[in-house]
């Protein structure tokens, strides 16, 4: 059971990047991005490429990368980004200035999901890929918790970089802008805030912690072009759960969703078994995602941290 | 050359009777449906098992006729579009779309793991056409063809009544503004129900046409892109609420569909099956270009509602 | 030349739905000027077109001696024409200093300095930098949205019904800064809701329906049965158009 908390919190902390850069979007850009979960996979596949032209430089003592592996990772999210911003440029700002509704921008955003895969696809192919062949010992831990050398560094990137994005978001002008225009838009117009600016940054960071995310699976699992589809239902129900456009509500909502979904399922399957039912539970975590989404839905729609604007 | 012609249209024609489905659900009530293949592979499955022999490897074997499993899937379908719209139509706009969505993946989930109803991965084989057995199968193809078009019709005769009836013009108020209708006395909730219903019924007839044409359905028949956003693309091409339009959209994207696979025959072997992934590019762009160029597609009306659904 | 001058303005929310019906004004420098009307009249949209967050359908808006017609509200407040809107007027989920440091985001570096000018005009806020605006009383947000709207050191301040929802014993105090905030320089148009703040002014205009009705010098412009109606009810006029 430990075991299994522990393996969500790590997924969860994945999904918790990827909950962030949706709920920004939902809230500045006032669409669902339905892009997400392919661009997810792109930051993946990029670093794969970039891991691919570099050079050996050895990998960090008892970790499976080395410092190839951090540089391929920012170019990789820096790459993603600036697709995004592309289509930002072609697609979705003049959907925005046409007056487009936020479902004409979520179909819009599957479109754009499509692109991604298909060109991974394309590029890649779909045979199932790693960053390394290298097997790491788990280290064993009290409660019959087992866990993985890189599996720290992943929660711990992941949590370095919601840092990173927390004092972005309060302490920097730009940061406080962005707060500001998802408070009240007009009004930041008012004040002379330049919403264009906004969107731009909004996309980077969300697009960024996308990528990141997608690689931190890439390490933590493997590369698939369907990765990031696969993800895209547990992060959209991280935000529901923990309120849309609530920041804190994205990180807790990725913890509970990774964690229920570990939990659930691992609990639900042993049970099954006891009970001689051929049933393969892991195969159900989104569903157990829908149910917990659901659920929330219909006894606290504006979701945990959510204030019902 | 004919055959591949039979092919088309009867392929086309199935599309065109999803299309119409996705019709009711979104041109004329409003509702984003972004999982609407769940009863695409509701109807298929269901007919499948309803008509299929005998088999040790799946439930089914009712050896039923064909007709049996076009009424089951239409009627299995209308059944869990019935109960899902109890939660789902309570939630908005994009919460909404993401539910379907993830019914609709975790129906696929359900199909390629349960193998004891639906064989799992290995799908189900030997799917009936009706008379093969009596005139052989070249024959039972052109009449194929002509079910296919009477169905076709008669789906699209079925959903123009409904549409220019009473019952349509409050689902065409309820797509302009869900908050004035309400206002105006009607049970808005029953409404969409009712379309979601009506749309998923229709969704299973597609299914089983399909089903019963390719003599063999697997999970992978009904991808996201082949079950609900080829469909979305061509009602978005055809023109939304536009019925004859969709179904001409239908034909239109199916028809470039089959096109590209002509071209793609003749590219060297290595290249073949990166080729199915141009297609899916090119089906990404062309929905873009379509929402950001001629949102109303090419019959829709001019005052496309690109403002509807929130 | 006056300091802000509009001329034949309409204005509205939709296509032919226009809610300012060819509206002159102008504003000079260093005035106090009042715009005063029913309920309905035009006179938030009014602001909201000048500010330039709603483009006008035709007329001309001219702020020292420059067009600024269809100039978007990031431009106009570099400009030195700074508005506060009479809800929806703070950022509530940003601290009081976040708010503020908003007021001043065309500016370059440290605000230190603007804000503690501000201070001076509302000291309450001083003591309250850390708290989030959202979690204010409806005075003190007030306070907040005003404070946000002079960072910028504005020549003009475009006050929508700044005593709105507040107190009556809030109601003077508001009043009070808004007078200190005129005798600081500021020239300002102030949509009054009441009595007492139509009397700080010494120029009026009535707008009703989207039209200028009445004009000229406030002491004069209170005597008038239209303007009587808007404080005192509609028992004295026999086309009773007022409320």
């Amino acid at each position: 059971m430990a075991d299994l908390f522990v393996n969500g919190i790590i997924l969860g902390s994945i999904i918790t990047l990827g909950a962030i850069g949706v709920t920004l979007i939902a809230d500045i850009l006032n669409f669902f991005n339905f892009a997400h979960g392919d661009m997810f996979s792109f930051g993946a596949y990029m670093t794969l490429f970039f891991l691919g032209i570099f050079p050996n430089w050895g990998t960090f003592p008892g970790l499976t990368f080395g410092p190839a592996m951090i540089v391929a990772a920012l170019l990789a999210m820096g790459i993603t980004a600036a697709f995004a911003l592309f289509f930002d440029r072609i697609l979705f700002k003049p959907l925005r200035e046409r007056g487009a509704s936020s479902l004409f921008l979520a179909l819009s955003a599957l479109g754009v999901a499509f692109i991604f895969r298909s060109i991974i696809r394309l590029v890649w192919g779909p045979q199932v890929q790693y960053y390394s062949r290298a097997l790491q010992m788990a280290k064993r831990f009290p409660m019959g918790i087992t866990i993985k050398p890189d599996e720290f560094f992943i929660v711990g990137a992941a949590f370095f970089l919601v840092l990173v994005v927390y004092l972005f978001l309060k302490r920097t002008k730009m940061g406080k802008a962005m707060r500001a225009a998802s408070d009240n838009e007009t009004l930041a117009r008012v004040t002379g805030i330049d919403t264009e600016k906004v969107v731009i940054w909004t996309w980077i960071i969300a697009v960024s912690l996308t990528a990141a995310a997608g690689i931190l699976y890439g390490i933590e699992v493997q590369l698939r072009p369907i990765m990031g589809w696969n993800i895209l239902i547990p992060i959209f129900v991280a935000v529901i759960v923990g309120g849309v456009g609530n920041l804190w509500g994205a990180l807790v909502g990725g913890m509970i969703i990774g964690v229920a979904q570990e939990l659930l399922t691992g609990v639900l399957q042993n049970m099954f078994n006891a009970m001689n039912v051929d049933v393969l539970m892991s195969a159900y975590k989104p569903a157990v995602a829908f149910v917990l989404m659901i659920i929330v839905l219909l006894v606290r729609p504006e979701g945990i941290f959510g204030t019902g604007e | 050359m004919l055959s591949y012609l039979i092919s088309y249209v009867i392929m086309a024609s199935t599309y065109g009777v999803a299309a119409l489905a996705l019709n009711i659900q979104w041109g004329f009530t409003g509702l984003m449906n972004f999982g609407i293949g769940a009863f695409y592979i509701i109807g298929a499955y269901t007919s499948a098992i309803l008509t299929t022999p005998q088999s040790a490897e799946y439930v089914g074997g009712f050896g039923l006729p064909f007709i049996v499993g076009l009424i089951g899937a239409a009627a299995v379908s209308a059944f869990v579009a019935y109960l899902l719209a109890f939660p789902a139509l309570r939630l908005k706009g994009g919460f909404f779309a993401i539910s379907m969505l993830v019914i609709s993946e975790t129906i696929r989930i359900i199909v390629k793991n349960e193998g004891w109803l639906t064989n799992g991965v290995w799908g189900i084989r030997g799917i009936p056409k009706p008379v093969r057995a009596i005139v052989g199968s070249d024959i039972s193809e052109y009449i194929y063809l002509a079910i296919a078009l009477v169905l076709l019709g008669g789906v699209y005769w079925l959903v123009e009544r409904g549409v220019r009836s009473p019952w349509g013009r409050v689902l065409s108020a309820i797509k302009e503004d869900s908050d004035t209708a309400a206002m105006s006395g009607k049970d808005v909730w029953h409404y969409k129900m009712q379309s979601m219903v009506f749309g998923a019924a229709v969704m299973g007839v597609a299914g089983s046409l399909y089903a019963h044409y390719t003599g063999f359905i697997s999970p992978e028949s009904f991808t996201p892109l082949m079950a609900t956003f080829i469909v979305w693309l061509m009602i978005l091409l055809g023109g939304t609420g536009n019925n004859k339009g969709v179904v001409l959209g239908a034909f239109v994207v199916w028809g470039v569909w089959i096109g590209s696979e002509f071209l793609i025959d003749f590219l060297p072997s290595a290249m073949v099956t990166k080729a199915g992934f141009v297609r899916m590019l090119l089906m990404g762009i062309l929905l873009d270009a379509i929402l950001l160029l001629r949102p109303q597609g090419l019959f829709g009306k001019e005052k496309e509602i690109s403002t509807i659904g929130d | 030349m006056s300091l802000l001058e509009i001329e034949n303005l309409s204005a509205g929310y939709g296509p032919e739905v226009d809610v300012l019906h060819g509206i002159s004004l102008d504003l000079n420098e260093g005035e106090l000027l009042a715009v005063v009307g029913p309920n309905g009249a035009g006179k938030t949209t009014l602001l909201r077109t000048v500010s330039g967050v709603l483009h006008p359908s035709s007329g001309r808006i001219t702020l020292k001696e420059k067009d600024i017609t269809n100039y978007g509200p990031e431009e106009i407040i570099k400009m030195g024409l700074s508005f506060v809107p009479q809800d929806q007027h703070i950022f509530p989920s940003l601290t009081v200093k976040e708010n503020l440091e908003m007021g001043a985001y065309t500016l370059k570096g440290d605000q230190g300095e603007r804000m503690e000018e501000i201070f001076s005009i509302f000291p309450q806020l001083q003591s309250r930098l850390g708290q989030q605006a959202g979690s204010m009383s409806g005075g003190q947000q007030q306070m907040v949205a005003v404070g946000r709207g002079l960072m910028i050191q504005p020549e003009i301040l475009l006050l929508d019904e700044p005593t709105a929802g507040l107190q009556p014993s809030l109601v003077k105090m508001m009043l009070d800064k808004v007078r200190e905030i005129n005798k600081l320089g500021v020239s300002v148009l102030l949509v009054a809701q009441t009595l007492e703040a139509l009397e700080l002014s010494e120029r009026a205009y009535l707008l009703s329906a989207g039209e200028i009705v009445l004009s000229g010098k406030t002491e004069e412009l209170i005597e008038e049965d239209k303007v009587q109606d808007l404080y005192f009810g509609s028992s004295r006029t026999e086309e009773g158009e007022g409320r």
